[in-house]
């Protein structure tokens, strides 16, 4: 079922011990269709004896976290932050994250309705615009070293959760057993001037741009809350940085003093490729068929995709036609290529109930990974 | 993004390019198991070698048993992620879409008691059962030698119960805890009152084994991924990582339903005695229901009870026994009823092995006949090694295993749930995988490191006491009584010794007249070793065992498949954040504890309940305060924890160690290691918990 219009797609991030009350909250506001990811976030964390005299570089605290995700009218977006961030909290260091995207569906399957959401009105809150979100694919076990440069340089608390690559390995027969499929996505999000810089590092670092060691793509965010406290630990100040930060962004009204400016590091002096203009087109659909639908995809032009899981929710309706678990694919893709993929999947029966499959499109402002010599 | 868009062709790879990908994957996964089994390897070898001072028997066979293990397990392993977990998680996730519960709960009980069945070690404790007297513990007698089915099918009935409560818990939402407060406290119960009725009190160790043995490295991975799967389907929050809980139902339900069947069988079993007032005459009706006939029960004490004992089968007549015996040597249909088997053989073989002189006379007709077949019967049992055998042997058990339980889920998800398999060829070879690595591993537990854990654990006791070393007793042939001398003790009482030369060593061997057999002139040397460190049940001896313990139960643990996918399993629904090493580290600092605790358990012989009361009240309290997420995962670790590694190290530590100090049954470190884990992993989620809880206030500031 065609559908193409647009949406924001809200993502709230946050400790795993608050996915129940954050539900309960969405409840209130009418949100259904809720698709929930598990993830860790890491914050720098406290040496402590013998790792202090070992290690030079600071330890990582990883926890579990829960990623929310939902639609909401565009119109509604701003109201739909300011509201769940007093809900929340969300303005309180440490509390969690709450951005948007910007989103079209393309199309999805018969028994989705819109949510009717009655928002309250809220007191006006602090809301960043002009944003970006960093998305960065590597192997399992990989993403840690990658993103620690968003805490390392105070731009952003990186959340990483677990997907299953597919490309290459799928063609090769049984001999992709001895191929790794799991992937570590690192997700990010930063004021929008500072991404290109972190970015640079991140593929310095990961060496991205060398075969076979990850992909790595930057997109806008629309509007967002974000989490400044980027270490745990003891405090020995009379107020943390965090707090400090969030006084200041509450006096200036915006988040804008808190733009740096990256000494450029030598790898990223060099010309580097990037691939501009591309869209993600995201295949969401029950558990078991998203690998089918992809290979559809790519047969029909896209050439790799990561797959990952999500629970599907939807606290208002007793009896969802929807499976419970759900898969999504994200295919990162030229422009011109999302109309025949569209065509081939809906072909495929991808919006189908047995499927109950949904497409999205976002646009993708930069990316980069090995591109071939 | 890479240049290779268009159609979905096979692309086909160079051998060169094979050789590339293979040669690196086959290096990461051997590497990862050499170091799960590195540190308990080296351990027992250094053990044995410098703490010890003894060499190490048979040291090409157990390095080579050791390399097997180390292939087996890798392949095993990689079968298990290949092929039996996304199978069991696929189920999972299909049963609550296409089937209603009744149906998800006989496939579950069915399952169970299918797992059961499938599982080897269960043959373990019916080998177990070879070595019980009637006599001494009846009830355990006949429930694992007459009774074995019976008692197979109640805990495979446990084990299905418990598989059917876990699938209801994941469909509703239940908590574990309730389960833990009626379970636990209800099978403490049994085994208190157990231990005021001898009967049950033997069989309460086996009942307690029952549930550890059936949470082997097959079921285990295969209902975590199954519960996993459901939990996907039924969980109403956005949050907590379900799947759990269910291995820790197998291990209490079986408990509980062993208890319920000894309690039923009791009534009809006689009280343990001695062998005399067992095979007497009054006792005769209750004795023969432990057989399946008064000449089987004939055959077992003519076998097993000492020759006096014997003759209360005949009410002491031996006139009686004598012409019975002779009956038995000239009558083929008795001999079968009575031996197992007709033929000449098998009854020279009672004769010689078993019988009194009179008997085998009696038996074999004339005393020509007895001393023929002395010469010809060969009673010791040969030990050399035997390939073929092993071979086929563990193949079968492995096949035994696997396979049934595999053919079982393809035919749900084929066939009732109507599903396309999932990746038919991964799956496929994922099951090869599985078999081949099961087969190799379980040949290399029997070449290497039982061997290696039977040597550690029979010479442990040397250090706080001294023993003999029967596999180098050496015969000193044509011995001169006049080369022995005379010392002089400090007190001015004296003890004899004599010089030997063995192997170029001169030694001081104590004189024992016992081991004199004057009419040959021949001495029997048995060397001593022992004790290493202070006096006999020294502080300092008994401290290196429980050191000993802790540490080996730390490094077996850390060894088990079955944990190690459990860890894995934590790991991803956590996203890293509860990482495998964590867990796995945590569990078996608990499994060393335990087993440390249970070594004191047999050192001191501290009756079975004081070890377990205090821990579990600890536990109960524990769990009250635990987050639900760990309470499923800390009990869950103590399920797995009782693997193929651990069990036969820890039983050969047990017997080595009760046979030296004199305590009758080894068991209860088995238990003891179940207990703590959970106390380990309760632990460090109270105090991850508490560090989170502080964040968020923090936060809430």
């Amino acid at each position: 079922m065609t559908i193409n219009r647009d949406f924001s797609k809200i993502h709230i991030s946050l400790y795993r011990e608050r996915a129940k009350e954050t539900l309960a909250a969405l409840g209130r506001i009418g949100v259904t269709g809720i698709h929930v990811e598990a993830g860790r976030s890491i914050q720098l964390g406290q040496a402590s004896g013998l790792a202090r005299l070992m290690s030079s570089t600071q330890p990582i605290s990883e926890e579990s976290v829960s990623v929310f995700t939902f639609l909401v009218p565009r119109e509604l977006e701003r109201d739909a932050i300011a509201w769940l961030v007093g809900e929340l909290g969300l303005d309180h260091p440490g509390r969690g994250s709450v951005w948007a995207t910007q989103v079209n569906m393309l199309a999805t399957h018969a028994a989705w309705v819109e949510a009717k959401l009655s928002i309250p009105t809220s007191s006006a809150r602090l809301i960043a615009s002009d944003l970006t979100g960093l998305a960065c694919i590597v192997q399992k076990g990989e993403a840690n070293e990658i993103a620690r440069i968003g805490l390392s340089t105070g731009t952003a608390i990186p959340v990483i959760t677990y997907g299953i690559g597919t490309g290459l390995r799928n063609r090769l027969g049984l001999w992709r057993i001895l191929v790794p499929a799991e992937k570590e996505v690192a997700t990010l999000v930063m004021h929008a001037s500072e991404a290109e810089a972190v970015m640079n590092r991140m593929i310095d670092e990961g060496q991205l741009d060398q075969p076979g060691k990850g992909f790595i793509y930057v997109y806008p965010v629309a509007s967002g809350v974000l989490d400044t406290k980027f270490h745990v630990g003891a405090e020995s100040q009379a107020a943390s940085v965090e707090q400090i930060v969030s006084t200041l962004d509450e006096i200036r009204g915006s988040t804008e003093w808190r733009r740096k400016s990256f000494a450029p590091t030598q790898g990223s002096a060099k010309k580097r490729k990037f691939l501009n203009n591309l869209v993600n087109f995201s295949i969401t659909c029950n558990e078991g068929q998203v690998e089918h639908f992809t290979q559809v995809a790519m047969t029909a032009g896209a050439s790799g995709a990561t797959f990952r899981r999500l629970r599907y929710l939807s606290p208002g309706e007793e009896k969802s036609a929807i499976s419970p678990a759900r898969e999504v694919s994200i295919l990162t893709i030229g422009p011109d290529k999302v109309g025949p993929i569209a065509a081939a999947l809906e072909k495929e029966g991808l919006h189908e109930a047995e499927s109950s499959g949904e497409i999205l499109i976002s646009p993708v402002a930069k990316a980069c990974t090995f591109l071939g010599k | 993004m890479k240049e290779a868009a268009g159609k979905l062709e096979r692309v086909h790879l160079s051998l060169k390019e094979k050789v590339n990908l293979v040669l690196p994957y086959v290096g990461r996964k051997i590497m990862e198991q050499i170091k799960a089994v590195a540190l308990i390897v080296v351990y027992l070898v250094l053990f044995q070698v410098v703490a010890l001072r003894i060499p190490i028997a048979d040291a090409a066979i157990i390095a080579s048993g050791i390399a097997v293990i180390v292939l087996g397990l890798a392949f095993f392993m990689e079968g298990l992620f290949l092929g039996l977990m996304p199978l069991g998680e696929t189920i999972g996730i299909r049963l609550p879409q296409k089937t209603k519960l009744p149906v998800i709960l006989i496939f579950s009980f069915i399952l169970g008691v299918g797992v059961t069945f499938a599982e080897p070690a269960i043959g373990v404790l019916q080998v177990a059962g070879s070595f019980i007297k009637a006599w001494n513990a009846p009830l355990l007698f006949v429930v694992l030698n007459k009774y074995a089915m019976l008692l197979k099918i109640t805990v495979g009935a446990g084990v299905g119960l418990a598989v059917l409560a876990g699938m209801l818990r994941f469909f509703y939402n239940w908590s574990l805890k309730p389960f833990l407060y009626i379970g636990v406290p209800v099978t403490m119960a049994l085994s208190i009152w157990a231990t005021f009725e001898p009967n049950l009190a033997y069989l309460s160790g086996v009942a307690w084994d029952c549930g550890g043995v059936t949470t082997g490295p097959v079921t285990v991975p295969l209902v975590l991924a199954l519960g996993i799967g459901v939990s996907r389907m039924t969980s109403k929050d956005g949050g907590e990582a379900g799947g759990f809980g269910v291995v820790t139902l197998a291990s209490l339900f079986p408990i509980v339903t062993v208890f319920l069947l000894g309690i039923i069988l009791l009534p009809s079993v006689p009280a343990p005695m001695d062998q005399k007032a067992f095979l007497a005459s009054e006792n005769r009706a209750k004795a023969v229901a432990l057989f399946d006939s008064e000449d089987a029960l004939f055959g077992y004490a003519l076998r097993n009870a000492s020759i006096e004992a014997q003759s209360g089968l005949w009410d002491g007549d031996k006139t009686a026994m004598l012409s019975y015996v002779a009956k038995l040597g000239s009558d083929e249909g008795l001999r079968t009823r009575v031996l197992g088997k007709g033929d000449t053989a098998t009854l020279e073989r009672w004769a010689i092995g078993n019988g009194s002189q009179e008997q085998r006379v009696a038996a074999l007709g004339s005393e020509e006949a007895v001393r023929a077949a002395v010469a010809r019967v060969d009673v010791s049992n040969s030990s050399s090694l035997d390939l073929p055998d092993l071979l086929a042997r563990n193949g079968a058990a492995a096949v035994q295993a696997i396979l049934p339980l595999v053919i079982f889920l393809v035919f749900v998800l084929a066939v009732v749930l109507r599903e396309k398999l999932p990746h038919p060829d991964q799956l496929f070879i994922g099951v090869v995988f599985a078999l081949i690595g099961m087969g190799l591993f379980s040949i290399g537990i029997e070449l290497g490191l039982s061997k290696l854990g039977n040597q550690v654990g029979s010479k442990l006791p040397s250090t706080f006491k001294r023993i003999e070393l029967t596999e180098q007793q050496t015969t000193i042939s044509g011995f001169d009584k006049s080369i022995i001398q005379t010392a002089v003790n400090p007190d001015g009482s004296t003890v004899q010794f004599f010089y030997a030369n063995l192997n170029d060593a001169y030694v001081q061997v104590p004189w024992d007249e016992k081991r004199f057999e004057d009419s040959t002139g021949r001495y029997q040397y048995v060397p001593t070793h022992g004790p290493l460190y202070g006096e006999t049940m020294g502080v300092g001896g008994i401290l290196v065992v429980i050191f000993f313990a802790f540490v080996m139960g730390f490094g077996a643990t850390l060894a088990e498949p079955a944990l190690n996918a459990l860890g894995q399993t934590v790991e991803v629904l956590t996203v890293g954040a509860f990482r495998k090493s964590l867990l796995m580290q945590t569990v078996a600092i608990g499994v060393g504890i335990g087993i440390a605790v249970g070594v004191m358990k047999i050192v001191f012989d501290i009756p079975l309940i004081f070890i377990l009361a205090p821990p579990y009240a600890v536990l109960m309290l524990l769990t009250k305060l635990s987050s639900e997420e760990f309470v499923n995962i800390g009990w869950d670790s103590a399920g797995v924890t009782t693997g193929p590694i651990t069990v036969p190290l820890v039983l050969a530590m047990g017997l080595g160690i009760s046979t030296q100090v004199g305590v009758v049954e080894g068991f209860g470190i088995l238990a003891a290691a179940s207990a703590f884990p959970i106390l380990a992993v309760l632990a460090v989620g109270l105090v991850t918990n508490s560090k989170k809880k502080a964040l968020l206030e923090a936060a809430g500031a």
